[in-house]
C-alpha cells in the first residue's frame, strides 16, 4: 500500500479494549480491557464459553464493532475511522459459523469470484485469484460444482476460499467448526493451520471447544469478557485450573494424553487427536 | 408401548422424475425410558428419520407406529403431543415475549386445562427455575439456557416420545451438561431418540445405537457392540476419539483390545501396549 500512515504486516493489535452493547438505555459490558496482537503467519485460537465475549472480539477485528474504550489497529489503521473502513475490511476477512449463510454463487467459481468482481478487479486477475483461492483450500477441480452438493466441510472451505479471493492479510473465523461433523471439523482445522503457517496469513480462530487448539501458536482464553490466559496450547492444557475456571472442558482425548503423561510417556499436552497420541507413542 | 419404525423409508418427489431416495429399510424401536442414539455423517438421512418418526413426512415404504397407531402426516394431529420433536437450533424459533409464555404455548394451543402449570413443571424438569427465568425474554438467554427452554417447550406437552436433532451442537461444556441432565430427566417418562454426528456426548447413556450411512442402516446394536464393531463401521462414521485411539494403537501393535469410552481405561491399555517406550 502506498500510504504513509500504514504499517504493512504489523498485525492486528488490541490495546486495552473494552466493548459494551447498548441495551434498553443501559450498557452491557461484553469485553473488558483486552490487550493482544495477531501477527502475520500466526494461528491464534480464542477459546471461551458461550457469552465470554469471543464473538465480540472477532467482530472488533474488522470494524463490524467499534471499541468503546481502548484501541484496535489493523496494520496501523483504525477501523473506527470511516475513511479507513474499506481498507481495513479488505485486509481482514471474516468467516462465520454457518457456511450456508455466506455462499452467494450458484457454482463454486462464481461464489469465489463474487468478492473481487465487486471490487472491479480485471477478469484475468479474477480468474487467477479464483484458481489460487481454490488451490489454497484444496478445492481444485470444483469450479463448476454447485455449492449445495458439497459436504459441510467443503462448504466451509469454499467460504474460506471466497474470503481469500479478496487477498486479505488476516482471516478471522468465528466458530467455523460448530456445525460440522468430525471429518469436516478436522478439515477446517487443518486448513487454518496451513493458511497461517504455510501461507503466512494471520489467522484468528474463535471456538468454545478446547479440542480445536492443537495447532495454535498461542491460545487466548476469554471468561466473562476478560482475557484470563494467553500462551501456548501446551501450557494451557497442562493448567487444569485455567481450563475449568473459564467454563471450558478438557476433551476426553486430552484426559487420555494427560493420563499417559502422568504414567511417564512422552505425549505432548497438545496431542488432542488419536493420530497424534499414537504417533507420539510409536514415532 | 413403543414407537416403532419398521422397514421404513422416504423418497423426496416419490414417483416423479426427480425421485431422490433419502432413507430406506430402516428399523428402530424406542420404548419409554429408552435412549436410542442415531449416528451418521451429514447427509446420511438422520434428520429425515426424525421427520418420518414424528409424522412431518409420510413413509414412502414401510411403516411408523406409535403405541400401535399408524403415524402419518394426517394422524399427526390426533397423535399430537405424543411425539415431541426438538429441531436443531430450536432457540431460533422463540417468539413469545417471556420464557414461560413460550414454554406454555404448546399445552395452551392443545387446549390443556392449565398450560402455565405444565410450562412451569417442564421448566423445572430441565433445571430452569420458573420463578427466576419464567418472566425473562427468551432472546437474552445464554446458549445452554435457550436450548433447555426449547426442550422444555416440547416437554410441556408431556410427550411419550422425545426426538432431538443435534441437541448439544454449538453449546459449550456447561450448556452440554445442562442439556444432558434435561434429557435424563425427560427419560424418566419418555422414550428418547437423539440424532447427532458426535457420539461422545450420549454414547455412554444410550441403550441402542443406529448408524445411518447414505440413507441405509449401517449398524444397529448396543453401544458396547458399536465400540467393538469399531474399524468395520463405514467410512465417515467415527468412533469417539478415545476408543478410536485404542483401536489405532491395537492396530499398530497387532494386539487385541476392547475399546472403551473411559480415558483412564484407555490410558492403561495404551501403556500396556507401549510397554518399555516410556
Amino acid at each position: 500500500m502506498a500510504d504513509g500512515t500504514t504499517t504493512a504486516g504489523s498485525g492486528i493489535a488490541f490495546e486495552g479494549v473494552s466493548f459494551a452493547y447498548a441495551m434498553d438505555g443501559s450498557r452491557r459490558s461484553a469485553l473488558r480491557d483486552v490487550t493482544l496482537t495477531l501477527s502475520p503467519g500466526e494461528l491464534l485460537v480464542v477459546v471461551g464459553a458461550n457469552g465470554s465475549g469471543k464473538s465480540t472480539l472477532a467482530r472488533l477485528c474488522n470494524g463490524l464493532l467499534i471499541a468503546t474504550v481502548g484501541s484496535v489497529r489493523v496494520d496501523g489503521l483504525d477501523p473506527a475511522d470511516p475513511d479507513r473502513t474499506w481498507d481495513v475490511r479488505s485486509r481482514v476477512a471474516m468467516v462465520f459459523q454457518d457456511p450456508d449463510n455466506q455462499i452467494v454463487g450458484t457454482v463454486v467459481e462464481d461464489d469465489v469470484a463474487f468478492g473481487p468482481e465487486n471490487l472491479g478487479v480485471e477478469p484475468k486477475e479474477i480468474r487467477r485469484r479464483v484458481d489460487a483461492a481454490l488451490a489454497a483450500v484444496g478445492l481444485v477441480g470444483f469450479d463448476r460444482r454447485e455449492p449445495h452438493m458439497l459436504s459441510e466441510g467443503q462448504k466451509q472451505r469454499l467460504a474460506v476460499a471466497s474470503a481469500l479471493a479478496m487477498e486479505p492479510a488476516y482471516l478471522v473465523m468465528d466458530e467455523p467448526c460448530a456445525m460440522l461433523d468430525p471429518e469436516g471439523r478436522a478439515d477446517v482445522l487443518a486448513l487454518a493451520d496451513v493458511l497461517a503457517h504455510e501461507r503466512m496469513h494471520g489467522v484468528l480462530l474463535v471456538t468454545h471447544d478446547l479440542a480445536d487448539v492443537a495447532a495454535a501458536d498461542r491460545v487466548a482464553v476469554l471468561a466473562g469478557g476478560e482475557l484470563t490466559f494467553l500462551g501456548t496450547p501446551d501450557v494451557l492444557l497442562g493448567d487444569e485450573a485455567a481450563v475449568t475456571s473459564a467454563g471450558l472442558e478438557m476433551p476426553p482425548v486430552g484426559l487420555l494424553a494427560a493420563s499417559l503423561r502422568g504414567m511417564g510417556f512422552d505425549v505432548p499436552a497438545r496431542a488432542l487427536t488419536p493420530e497424534s497420541i499414537v504417533g507420539a507413542l510409536w514415532p | 408401548m413403543a414407537l416403532i419404525v419398521a422397514e421404513a423409508g422416504f423418497a423426496y418427489n416419490a414417483g416423479r422424475g426427480f425421485e431422490n431416495l433419502a432413507l430406506s429399510g430402516i428399523d428402530m424401536v424406542v420404548e419409554p425410558g429408552g435412549l436410542t442414539l442415531v449416528l451418521g455423517p451429514t447427509g446420511s438421512g438422520k434428520s429425515t428419520l426424525l421427520r418420518l418418526a414424528s409424522g412431518l413426512v409420510d413413509a414412502t415404504e414401510g411403516s411408523v407406529t406409535v403405541d400401535g397407531e399408524a403415524m402419518s402426516t394426517s394422524a399427526r394431529k390426533r397423535l399430537r403431543g405424543r411425539v415431541g420433536l426438538v429441531f436443531q437450533n430450536p432457540e431460533s424459533q422463540f417468539f413469545a415475549p417471556t420464557v414461560l409464555e413460550d414454554v406454555a404455548f404448546g399445552p395452551r394451543n392443545f387446549g390443556r386445562p392449565r398450560p402455565e402449570d405444565d410450562g412451569r413443571e417442564a421448566m423445572r424438569q430441565v433445571g430452569l427455575d420458573p420463578d427466576e427465568f419464567g418472566g425473562r425474554t427468551p432472546f437474552e438467554l445464554s446458549g445452554g439456557e435457550a436450548r433447555r427452554a426449547a426442550v422444555a417447550g416440547v416437554l410441556a406437552m408431556s410427550p411419550d416420545y422425545l426426538l432431538l436433532d443435534e441437541p448439544t451442537a454449538g453449546l459449550d461444556a456447561r450448556g452440554r451438561a445442562a442439556v444432558r441432565a434435561a434429557i435424563a430427566a425427560a427419560r424418566e417418562r419418555a422414550g428418547v431418540v437423539i440424532v447427532t454426528h458426535d457420539a461422545g456426548d450420549f454414547l455412554a447413556s444410550a441403550d441402542r445405537v443406529l448408524v445411518l450411512f447414505c440413507g441405509t442402516s449401517a449398524f444397529s446394536g448396543t453401544p458396547e457392540e458399536m465400540l467393538s464393531a469399531g474399524a468395520s463401521l463405514p467410512a465417515g462414521v467415527r468412533l469417539p476419539d478415545v476408543p478410536r485411539a485404542m483401536l489405532m494403537a491395537a492396530d499398530r501393535t497387532g494386539t487385541a483390545v476392547a475399546p472403551s469410552l473411559d480415558p483412564l481405561v484407555a490410558a492403561r491399555a495404551l501403556a500396556a501396549m507401549a510397554g518399555g517406550r516410556r
